[in-house]
């Protein structure tokens, strides 16, 4: 008890609570920039913290990365351009229900499902961190190809009519992600001599080129949505309580998947933005109506991706094992400090965990008026011509890839995702397969292999492992079934094709 | 007949197939044996390769099946038209400013190549071409710059010299 009044007395300072405060407005602004994102905000802000007492500099970087992983919405569901990675699923949904005109519908979703699975994965943090970092620790590498392939075969699901065309392009997106140095011989490929793909090819630098490039492309082509929406006001428009009671299981279902995804080590909030969405797709009653723009596909990725920052922080807390790239970036947050994550922290400094802990709750509870307040700044750029901002958001879309490793060869890479990102639209082939297999490829492949040395070559025992073989068994018997259902009640739809009757 | 045959998936398909076959024939130099287990560096790609070739063979049947079966549209072929014109132009747009930053610098480029794709766009409003494209670009350098510590392309030359009045 006394440690929670010393950790509540840090946090309500009012110079604490001003750094939270600006941390997660800074975090949605972040977030919310193409090519921007709470882990570079982290990494920027460090040396800032050099000047701040351990406790305030460890609570405004956690406050950004709260902030950073919501704020990546904004973006996805205005302009469909996520701002950051783990916001690319919500633009699935959040996107067309802009276009449908029910944009602040979509941010009122997006911001409330974020504040819930915020605070449920910071509740499970405080409460069950040591219990769930130590199940986290028994995951090996048939687990992790488990999980890998399990979040795979949602591009069965999302083909939907389309399903030979999804498979395709996402094992173009395994393609995709073999470029660069094999991480276990050391060898290039596919790389061809140009130093620009040695290091692979940057998910992020992918996604900006598929999306932002991509969609600038087939507008300046197409010329039909060149103009602005003058007359459309958007004003965030919070769910009302019935809509969230329908929402209830799903967002529940993706907050404690989140959180589990979240503790994860190098598992982080994209992959649980994805898990989230595919079990939201399998799960649902009409599969059939995700990716046309409904509230269960903003709700899931957006409950799921913010319950993984709570999550992520079990194993960087408990373990001083970062679970994301941004919770990698806080352990140097940490290090500046002199201090070092892990079990020994919690003995010798409780209260510094417990306000991290506090602030976390802080920073969602902020989140909530700092995502209303950012998405009407940002709401107000959809009234802008295209052709005013579409050169904006290439500058923008430049700028970012070139930030990553201020490398020309990002640059190039970005422009061109954006040339496949507009044929891809063009010829109705689905993005997002692409960017699922390219956030994945590495994990899938890494896993598998040093999972089949591992148990000396016999895929078999991976099916033997409790946690693995159940995951893949439930994988490959839903992948299973979307196949059977979709053959046995429409036998053309492998190609794309649709109902007779609409070409006659 | 074979042009309603000719459509933009086959066409695709054909493209990724010969790619793949490619890119397999590349990779399966890297077969070596035991040198680094049973799995190597070539492992996973020729799998993925050889799942690409399958599927681009699959999606290319499917599509000459649904237009022959008439479950497809067959009017969905590759066309050129004018409306491609502007299209080519972006791309062209894009091309020269990436292969111009290096030279002539992320703050003298910038905003010629926004006019330019604002215009191009269809922006007619002179204010908004003349205001935006320096602000945006003034704004970013600054941010970029002063603030995150990413060395934006200076240019070489009087370009150079005129970056770093700013940066």
């Amino acid at each position: 008890m006394e440690i929670w009044m010393t950790a509540f007395g840090n946090v309500f300072d009012p110079t604490a609570l001003f750094f939270i405060f600006a941390g997660v407005m800074m975090g949605v602004m972040l977030g919310a920039i193409p090519g921007l994102n709470s882990t570079m905000g982290t990494a920027l802000l460090i040396p800032f913290t050099y000047a701040m007492d351990a406790t305030t500099g460890l609570l405004l970087l956690s406050a950004v990365y709260c902030g950073g992983t919501f704020g990546g919405s904004i973006s996805a569901i205005l302009f469909n351009v996520p701002g950051s990675p783990e916001a690319s699923v919500t633009g699935f949904d959040g996107y067309p229900m802009a276009k449908a005109g029910k944009a602040g519908k979509a941010l009122g979703i997006a911001i409330m499902c974020s504040t819930i699975g915020g605070l449920f994965s910071v509740a499970v943090m405080n409460l069950v961190s040591p219990l769930l970092a130590e199940v986290a620790l028994t995951f090996s590498e048939p687990e992790y190809f488990a999980l890998a392939f399990a979040a795979l075969t949602l591009i069965a699901t999302l083909g939907g009519n389309k399903m030979t065309k999804a498979f395709l392009i996402g094992f173009i997106g395994l393609l995709i992600a073999t470029i660069g140095i094999d991480p276990m011989s050391g060898l290039e490929r596919f790389t061809f001599g140009w130093s620009g793909l040695i290091g692979g090819v940057n998910f992020i630098v992918a996604l900006i080129g598929a999306f932002a490039v991509g969609e600038i492309l087939v507008t300046a082509e197409s010329g039909s949505s060149i103009g602005g929406e003058g007359d459309v006001k958007v004003s965030t428009q919070m769910p009302s309580l019935a809509e969230m009671l329908k929402l209830k299981w799903n967002i529940l279902r993706s907050a404690v998947l989140g959180t589990l995804i979240g503790i994860l080590p190098g598992v982080g909030a994209t992959t649980a933005a994805f898990l989230g969405y595919s079990e939201a797709v399998r799960w649902s009653k009409h599969p059939e109506k995700f990716g046309t723009g409904i509230p269960d596909g903003i709700a899931a990725p957006e409950t799921a991706n913010n319950a993984a920052t709570g999550g992520a922080m079990v194993p960087l807390l408990t373990l001083g094992i970062p679970g994301s790239a941004t919770t990698a970036v806080i352990i140097g947050g940490f290090m500046v400090h002199g201090l070092q994550p892990g079990p020994m922290l919690f003995l010798n400094q409780p209260d510094l965990m417990y306000s991290i802990f506090l602030a976390m709750y802080m920073a969602n509870f902020f989140m909530f008026f700092s995502g209303i307040i950012v998405a009407k700044l940002f709401s107000n750029f959809r009234k802008l011509r295209y052709s005013i901002l579409g050169p904006c958001i290439f500058v923008f879309a430049t700028v970012g890839a070139f930030g990553i490793a201020n490398s020309m060869s990002d640059v190039w890479i970005m422009f061109a995702f954006g040339l496949l990102g507009y044929v891809m639209k063009k010829f109705d082939y689905s993005v997002a397969p692409l960017i699922i297999a390219l956030v994945l490829g590495g994990l899938a492949e890494e896993s598998l292999r040093r999972g089949m040395r591992m148990e000396d070559y016999n895929l078999m025992a991976f099916l033997s492992r409790p946690i693995a073989g159940t995951i893949l068994a439930i994988a490959a018997l839903t992948l299973l079934w979307t196949l059977y259902s979709r053959f046995r009640h429409k036998p053309n739809v492998l190609a794309g094709e649709m109902e007779r009757p609409e070409f006659k | 007949m074979f042009r309603s045959l000719l459509k933009a998936d086959v066409i695709i398909s054909v493209i990724v197939f010969c790619v793949a076959l490619y890119l397999y024939v590349e990779i399966k130099a890297m077969d070596s044996g035991d040198v680094y287990g049973q799995l190597g560096p070539a492992y996973w790609p020729k799998f993925v390769l050889a799942s690409i070739m399958v599927l681009s063979v699959m999606v290319a049947f499917f599509s000459i099946k649904g237009v022959l079966q008439g479950t497809l549209p067959a009017s969905k072929k590759i066309t050129f038209t004018a409306e491609n014109v502007r299209f080519i132009a972006a791309v062209s747009l894009i091309t020269g400013y990436l292969v111009l930053l290096p030279f002539v610098g992320f703050l003298v480029l910038t905003p010629f190549m926004m006019i330019t794709f604002m215009y191009l766009l269809g922006e007619r409003s002179k204010v908004w071409i003349f205001t935006i494209p320096f602000v945006l670009t003034i704004g970013i350098v600054l941010i970029f710059t002063k603030a995150m510590y990413v060395p934006l392309p200076r240019g070489v030359g009087i370009f150079l010299s005129i970056s770093h009045l700013l940066y």
